[in-house]
């Protein structure tokens, strides 16, 4: 047993949300990974500003309460704007050329221009051949950046949602989030995920079908044959997506962190272990 | 666990030994300067290894010199003893040979003068004349003498003759004749007068 150990604080993971906003602070001590402080805030309503500034003064507000004094922060692009895939590197490729590859593929990927766009190769641990090739809308990375800059923050990373998800939840094959008002189902493949956002506010029969379908496409293109889902979302809403699903035989278990179900603050917990991801730390 | 940052990242740089290096060619810069070290080191032990040579061949040839430098004394000395061997032969030809035009000369001055006269010395001047001084018993004796010395000389020249009576008996003269008399002309006559001044 060590007696002193030393903690390197880690990155807060900022979960911005159009009703609230969820922070985590975490530290990593040794091969541990602790959170030491988390939070959910709902973003006030007030007419007479911007989204974007009613969320970073949501944001501020929180890091302020907060004990500790790291503002840099990972972030997360929402989902309907980003797009991943697994990148194959040939041998012997360098990194500058693997950047100019993967900018060609974005074309084929995205329709967007190429000035609107933002491409990032990312390495796949254990897998020296392969990247993770996100692309995402520049002026939402801006956006992003501008917000937590407005909150007194620094974002030192810009996560994808599928990534951070599957660092936070563990031993599911699909995530369905319902705690907006629009719905999203990640698919967890073997190295990249596949986000669908559904149309907001469905009724549960509705979303579930929805899923069911999904989730059947998912099997067909060879992604992932889901059969265990995590949820997360309001309680009710839960127990009657686990009702319906579980019909059609997926296993439906809310998302659980430590002891605690379905918290607000999921996601953000898993953008705060963006910084450990390389070294596999789980949470004590 | 994977990871994605869609942060516009800066392209990494390295400084070393204040060079940039950009991270990704970190690993190929690493390898050339390895492989520049590897073939320096390479250099500088085989010059290391010839100087060690060199300086073992020196040492060698060192104790050889040593070893023989009674038998280089020994060859200095013969040397310097043939230099000196050889320069006392110069100078016995050169003596030598000044001996015969000396004789050549006397000769050839003495011959000239018949029974009756004598010669009491020759000397030469530093024109290269012949000063002869001796005596006579008779002034006819000493006129066949004139006559043929005259007839002797290069070209006929004529001496001059001072005749002085002092003995009352004898006659005594000094004549001045040119140096074609001497073997070999002036050379003779330079000869025979670094003779009289040896």
């Amino acid at each position: 047993m060590r007696i002193f150990r030393r903690s390197q604080s880690l990155p807060l993971g900022v979960d911005i949300r159009p009703e609230t906003v969820s922070i985590v602070a975490a530290v990593a001590s040794g091969d541990r990974f602790d959170i030491r402080e988390m939070q959910t805030l709902e973003v006030r309503p007030d007419e007479g500003l911007p989204d974007d500034l009613r969320a970073a003064h949501a944001v501020r507000d929180l890091v302020t309460s907060f004990s500790t004094r790291e503002r840099r922060c990972v972030l997360a692009a929402p989902s309907s704007d980003v797009v991943t895939s697994v990148f194959r590197c040939p041998p012997g490729m360098s990194r500058s050329e693997a950047e100019r590859a993967g900018a060609l593929e974005a074309d084929q990927t995205v329709p967007w221009p190429t000035s609107e766009r933002l491409v990032a190769l990312d390495p796949i641990p254990g897998h020296s051949d392969q990247a993770l090739l996100s692309i995402a809308r520049t002026s939402v990375i801006e956006r992003l950046i501008a917000l937590a800059n407005a909150a007194g923050l620094r974002p030192i990373a810009i996560d994808v949602p599928s990534c951070a998800w599957r660092r936070a939840v563990v031993g599911v094959d699909a995530l369905l989030d319902c705690s907006s008002d629009r719905a999203c189902l990640i698919v967890f493949g073997q190295f990249v995920g596949t986000s669908s956002t559904f149309a907001p506010r469905l009724l549960d029969e509705r979303l579930a079908a929805l899923v069911r379908t999904a989730l059947g496409e998912a099997r067909r293109d060879g992604l992932a044959d889901v059969q265990r889902l995590a949820v997360i979302g309001p309680r009710l809403r839960y127990e009657s997506l686990q009702e319906l699903l579980e019909i059609d035989g997926y296993h439906v278990s809310p998302v659980t962190i430590g002891s605690v179900e379905m918290p607000s603050w999921a996601f953000a917990y898993g953008l705060a272990s963006w910084a450990v991801a390389p070294r596999g730390l789980k949470a004590a | 666990m994977i990871r994605a940052n869609l942060l516009p990242r800066p392209k990494e740089h390295l400084n070393v030994f204040g060079f940039r290096i950009d991270a990704e060619y970190f690993k190929e810069t690493m390898l050339a300067l390895l492989a520049v070290s590897v073939v320096a080191l390479t250099c500088i032990a085989f010059e290391y290894f010839r100087a060690y040579r060199l300086a073992a061949a020196s040492i060698d040839a060192e104790a050889i010199i040593a070893s023989q430098s009674d038998h280089r004394r020994k060859t200095h000395e013969v040397a310097l003893d043939l230099a000196r061997l050889q320069a006392l032969e110069r100078a016995t030809g050169i003596l030598h040979n000044t001996g015969n035009d000396a004789a050549l000369a006397i000769a050839r001055i003495g011959n000239p003068f018949p029974a009756g006269t004598w010669l009491d010395a020759i000397s030469v001047t530093n024109a290269g004349a012949f000063r002869l001084s001796g005596g006579a018993r008779d002034i006819d004796s000493l006129s066949v003498a004139i006559r043929n010395l005259a007839h002797a000389g290069a070209g006929g020249a004529s001496p001059a003759v001072d005749i002085a009576d002092p003995d009352q008996g004898a006659l005594r003269f000094t004549i001045r004749a040119s140096g074609a008399l001497a073997p070999g002309g002036s050379r003779a006559s330079a000869t025979m007068l670094g003779m009289a001044q040896r």
